[in-house]
């Protein structure tokens, strides 16, 4: 469902508490809140339009907080495949020299590897499964995509080194540019956000004046809807950028 | 009156949607050979038939003007016809972002001799979206049974990737000619290498457009809200003053 489930996966990683429909379902009550508030206080048509900008809050914030976490991940790829074939070249097996570069990453990185290589060495995981394991709980394409190829890459015997060589030359560039989209979009949030707090604060002191307010709600409601349609679009932005910056 | 439009047209949607998968089921009689582009051709006629109808029983409703509701109708049929193209589009994009993986794994699979329907199934191991992964496993089983690449590939084919098209060539090349026919598939990473490339520089020139774009849009509804008001309200009042 457009990527709620693996987004929240994502998430879980850095915020382990983290659950959607827990989220969700605050979402869905302070909306309905606000609906309850505004249509006992104020109108039905003021009362639908705040609902659905809090549900837009909701996905938005949901945006940011999945952005900031993959970029926690993303941001190591490049030194962690690089270590790594280092560390490969040296110890010449795949499963150690996960071992040995996990201690030079961060976390949420380095808590699914102490996680995978401790259960291991306990005898929970087997040889041919690490790496299986590892991209299965990582949940992050690139990651996962470089782990299974590290895995065919054992099993068959490949150039394990050359492999990673080819992954760091072909991801450098796009990666680089992936994070110019990122600082844009991160601004982004920030502008847009600005924008619609300006806006919100406008059209209350606008609707204070009863004159307009009798125009916007009774008179001629396409300005009120054309205003909701603007911040709801404000609020999906975001969400078109960071599937943007999630391309690799 | 709003919320009776909202409602009529999603029931409208419905009903179309509901007679649209009738008619295909009925006009399909082997149901494999419905592809993906007749569905989206026929989705496309009927969310334009729902924009219309919509659009000229909202100014019926309205009482507006009859070139008014005409227009009304035309327009909404225009903005609603290449909805289903779009979906689908994105839903193709989604698949595209797996082709340089899927060519690394070709290659490396390639060079180590190992069976392509068991590096299909790695393939599917990495693709994140279930209805992709899906497609993929049955590319595998299909290729499995049949050892032919051209029916095997078929349903990849029917979503008229071109990108598709060339990785069954380069992959058949390899089956013709062996470890030779490395280099088709090394081309066709390459390639996809660039394209993403490409794709990223054009978005991340765009990104900063779209923020300003809504940024526009948002202050202009506020905007809006003000001016539209004050002034249709200045010049109702207007004829009283002279």
């Amino acid at each position: 469902m457009l990527g709620y489930r693996r987004k929240e996966k994502v998430i879980k990683h850095q915020i382990p508490m983290f659950s959607l429909r827990v989220y969700f379902s605050v979402a869905v009550a302070a909306a309905l809140l606000t609906f309850v508030y505004f249509a006992t206080t104020k109108n039905i048509v003021l009362a639908v339009m705040y609902s659905a900008i809090v549900l837009g809050v909701f996905d938005f914030l949901f945006e940011l907080i999945y952005m900031l976490v993959l970029q926690l991940f993303v941001n190591q790829y490049l030194s962690f495949v690089s270590s790594f074939a280092t560390a490969v070249s040296v110890t010449k097996s795949a499963i150690q020299a996960v071992k040995y570069c996990k201690e030079y990453t961060r976390p949420p990185l380095k808590g699914i590897l102490d996680g995978v290589v401790s259960e291991y060495d306990a005898g929970v995981i087997d040889t041919g499964n690490f790496f299986s394991e590892l991209a299965e709980r990582i949940n992050v394409r690139l990651y996962k995509q470089f782990f299974l190829l590290v895995k065919v890459a054992d099993e068959t015997g490949a150039d394990i080194v050359d492999i990673c060589r080819k992954v760091l030359n072909n991801n450098t560039d796009a990666l680089k540019l992936v994070r110019q989209i990122k600082a844009s979009t991160i601004v982004g949030f920030g502008v847009i956000a600005f924008m619609i707090a300006i806006n919100l604060l406008i059209f209350n002191v606008a609707i204070q004046n009863e004159e307009i307010a009798t125009w916007l709600f009774t008179t001629n409601r396409q300005d009120l809807v054309f205003n909701m349609i603007a911040i709801l679009a404000g609020l999906a932005t975001p969400k078109l950028l960071v599937s943007w910056s999630d391309t690799v | 009156m709003m919320f009776l439009f909202v409602l009529s047209a999603a029931l409208l949607a419905i009903c179309l949607y509901t007679l649209g998968s009738l008619i295909l089921l009925t006009i399909s009689k082997p149901r494999k050979e419905i592809t993906r582009y007749t569905t989206t051709r026929t989705y496309m006629i009927l969310f334009g038939i729902a924009g219309t109808v919509c659009g000229l029983f909202y100014g019926y409703i309205t009482k507006a003007s009859v070139i008014s509701t005409v227009l009304l109708g035309v327009g909404m049929g225009l903005i609603a016809f290449p909805v289903p193209l779009l979906i689908e589009q994105a839903q193709l994009k989604n698949l595209k972002r797996n082709l340089l993986f899927m060519s690394y794994l070709f290659e490396i699979a390639a060079k180590h001799n190992l069976p392509l329907d068991k590096t299909l199934l790695l393939i599917a191991e990495g693709i994140d979206t279930p209805k992709q992964r899906k497609l993929v496993r049955n590319i595998a089983a299909v290729y499995k049974q049949t050892k032919d690449l051209d029916e095997a590939f078929k349903p990849l084919l029917a979503l008229k990737i071109p990108e598709a098209e060339l990785l069954k060539i380069a992959l058949k090349e390899f089956e013709r000619f062996g470890q030779q026919g490395i280099v088709a598939i090394e081309t066709f990473s390459s390639l996809q290498h660039q394209n993403k490339i490409y794709d990223l520089t054009v978005k991340e020139k765009t990104v900063d457009y779209i923020v300003l774009g809504s940024s526009i849009l948002i202050l202009f509804g506020s905007i809006l809200a003000i001016f539209d008001p004050l002034f249709s309200n200045l010049l109702n009042t207007l004829p009283n003053l002279f």
